[in-house]
């Protein structure tokens, strides 16, 4: 076990700026998650931090020792990779030991370690079969024995859940964080989809073009994201953006526009007066009942999709050229072509400036 | 109605198939059957009309050569050096394979293709120059020359071969086992190695095919002692006449251990050659 730092670390490929200037502390027995779009360099962080790819300039440090030259194999982490990448010539149990082997432990200690972790996993059955014979759950097992039998003092996990089908996704994540509280071991986790990423991580990394946009709790990045990216990227269905301005009239603050938007806010923006910004809304902060809130903040739209999951219901509505997405628990009391009053929260509203996408709200 | 029609066509092309197949195999297979058919007869009886397939064989041809000629050296020739260049090409080659296909460095294609093109040199336009380098370094007529010879041209097939096998390979699992304590080597020897395995075997036999049967280095570069069976067959052919049994028998031999070759490592032969065609 111990802790990670990233200090001013940079990678290139070619002329490519993939990964700008990291900067990450991650504790001890922390389980940190790397989110952010396809192609943002999520993988070339966690590989550089494994030793599998060069750092252009910077320093990365595992415990107190600077790692940047060190061969993977001495740098004592594990990795699970998307495709599990198991030895496809040797039987699980092969599998699992071949580290253990490689750093020459006993045989009957070896027997010990993987026979443990095989019962953690629920695979003490599969140890003779190869690779080829299992199904995709099943080498997602192994992959993850092979990590953990080890002991490690980090674990890397590169979208380990996303050749997965649904539903089996949904409980490798809970059995992923029963085994994190388990074996506490620092844990690095990557993955495109912000849903694993809320219910999983301690802290979330929320990273774009090669570069962290915040570093927060999963409730912190939920009710107070940094910029518009990661109001929209956390969240789903996601955040409505609507595009207005800011206009002050008899002493209150409102944000306007021409398809006849029109909320107040409580914050003054006395900066922002007749500027252009973008206000956000998420589906959920946004009911039928009318009743308790100001008019100012009701809106009249036309329901246009009714989505109906159960459970909850999706109401995609618009009105003039904007379309937003409601979210009501229970099940569609409208349906398509009606006109209704739709209230916006006024008190869980996101603003941010159109030209950088900041939020002004801290 | 319908069925019926389309199980009659069927059966069509089946007939169809199976007579073309049946063509292909008997053109194929004739000669050779003919010639190992050959060998086995005393020289009376090759020449009979009808020809015989049923007859008492005698190996008297057989027994000629490995005991009144010298057959048995010129097999040892040929074996040692197909062998050796198979054995030389398949190591460098692996290596050097390994070594284009996961380094990364610049101009990589453009030394790949540099050692590809070196195969396709046409072996007459090889042959003059390699002549004189041989000479210069006193090669000629040595079985090392021809083992060097053969290797020039079975170096950069094989390396060319194992570099696309393993590039066909997805780096994940050696850098796993990177991650899991393996040095480079280890990673390549313990786990990509064994993958291409059947690419390697597959590789192995067409270099062992080229040196085995060539004859053109070998009738250049061979002297007296150290001919190769195909040279010691076209010697058969002289201007007195032409040793028929021997002849055949000296076919037979030099096809058979390539048939048997072949068909032991039949499953490897396929899978490596199709290695990058099914994926
Ligand atoms: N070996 C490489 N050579 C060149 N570019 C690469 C290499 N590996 C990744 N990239 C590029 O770096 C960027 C980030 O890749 P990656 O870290 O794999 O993204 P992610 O894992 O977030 O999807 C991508 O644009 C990708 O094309
Ligand atoms: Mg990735």
């Amino acid at each position: 076990m111990a802790t990670v730092s990233f200090k001013n670390v940079c990678k290139n490929f070619g002329d490519q700026e993939v990964v700008k200037n990291l900067n990450l502390e991650i504790e001890d027995q922390e389980f940190i998650v790397l989110v952010g779009p396809s192609g943002c360099g999520k993988s070339t962080s966690l590989r550089m931090l494994a030793g599998l790819e060069e750092i252009t300039s910077g320093d990365i440090l595992i415990g107190d020792t600077k790692v940047n030259d060190m061969e993977p194999k001495d740098r004592d982490i594990a990795m699970v990779f998307q495709n599990y990448a198991l030895y496809p010539h040797m039987n699980v149990y092969d599998n699992m030991a071949f580290g253990l082997k490689l750093r020459k432990h006993s045989a009957s200690e070896i027997e010990r370690q993987v026979n443990e972790a095989a019962t953690i996993l629920g695979i003490e059955h599969l140890l003779e079969r190869k690779p080829k014979e299992l199904s995709g759950g099943q080498r997602q097992r192994v992959a993850i024995g092979r990590a953990i039998v080890r002991e490690p003092k980090v674990f890397l996990m590169d979208e380990p859940l996303s050749n997965l089908d649904a539903k089996l996704r949904v409980q490798m994540r809970a059995e992923l964080a029963k085994l994190h509280q388990k074996l506490k071991t620092t844990c690095i986790y990557v993955t495109h989809d912000q849903t694993e990423a809320m219910t999983m991580g301690d802290r979330i990394v929320v990273m774009k073009d090669g570069v962290v946009q915040q570093v927060a709790s999963p409730s912190e990045l939920y009710n107070s994201p940094n910029n518009i990216f990661v109001a929209g990227f956390i969240g789903s269905p996601a955040m409505n953006f609507i595009d207005c301005k800011v206009k002050q009239h008899n002493g209150q603050t409102y944000l306007v526009n021409e398809d006849g938007f029109s909320y107040l806010i409580d914050n003054q923006l006395a900066d922002y007066n007749d500027k252009e910004v973008v206000f956000g809304i998420r589906p959920e902060d946004i009911s039928y009942d009318t009743t308790d809130t100001p008019k100012e903040n009701c809106q009249q739209v036309r329901v246009d999709v009714v989505e109906n999951l159960g459970a909850e219901t999706l109401l995609y509505v618009s009105f003039g050229e904007q379309s937003v997405v409601c979210r009501f628990m229970g099940a569609p009391k409208h349906s398509v072509g009606n006109n209704i009053n739709i209230a916006l929260n006024p008190n869980r509203y996101y603003i941010f400036d159109k030209e950088t996408g900041n939020s002004l709200l801290k | 109605m319908a069925k019926d029609k389309l199980t009659t066509r069927k059966i069509v092309t089946r007939v169809l198939i199976l007579t073309a197949l049946t063509i292909a195999m008997v053109w194929a297979l004739l000669p050779i059957v003919w010639m190992v058919l050959s060998s086995l007869k005393t020289e009376a009886g090759m020449f009979s009309m009808p020809p015989k397939f049923i007859f008492k064989p005698t190996f008297s041809t057989y027994a000629f050569m490995f005991d009144e000629g010298n057959f048995g050296q010129f097999l040892n020739n040929s074996l040692i050096a197909a062998g050796s260049s198979t054995v030389v090409a398949l190591l460098l080659g692996t290596f050097g394979g390994y070594a284009l296909a996961r380094g990364n460095y610049r101009g990589k294609k453009h030394i790949a293709f540099w050692i590809i093109s070196t195969r396709m040199t046409p072996i007459a336009a090889a042959i003059v120059p390699l002549y004189l380098i041989f000479a210069n370094f006193h090669l000629i007529g040595s079985t090392f020359g021809l083992v060097v010879a053969y290797t020039t041209f079975n170096l950069p097939f094989a390396l060319w071969m194992m570099m696309t096998f393993f590039a066909e390979l997805p780096p994940d699992m050696e850098h796993a086992a990177m991650v899991d304590g393996a040095t480079k080597f280890q990673a390549f020897y313990r786990i990509a190695l064994p993958q291409v395995a059947p690419g390697l075997v597959a590789t192995g036999i067409l270099c062992l095919m080229f040196a085995w049967n060539d004859f053109a280095f070998a009738s250049v570069f061979t002297g007296h002692d150290t001919q190769t069976i195909p040279v010691a067959a076209s010697l058969l052919v002289s201007q007195t006449g032409i040793a028929w049994g021997q002849a055949m028998a000296t076919g037979t031999v030099i096809i058979l251990p390539m048939v048997i070759a072949g068909l032991a490592v039949r499953k490897y032969l396929v899978r490596g050659l199709s290695m990058g065609a099914v994926k």
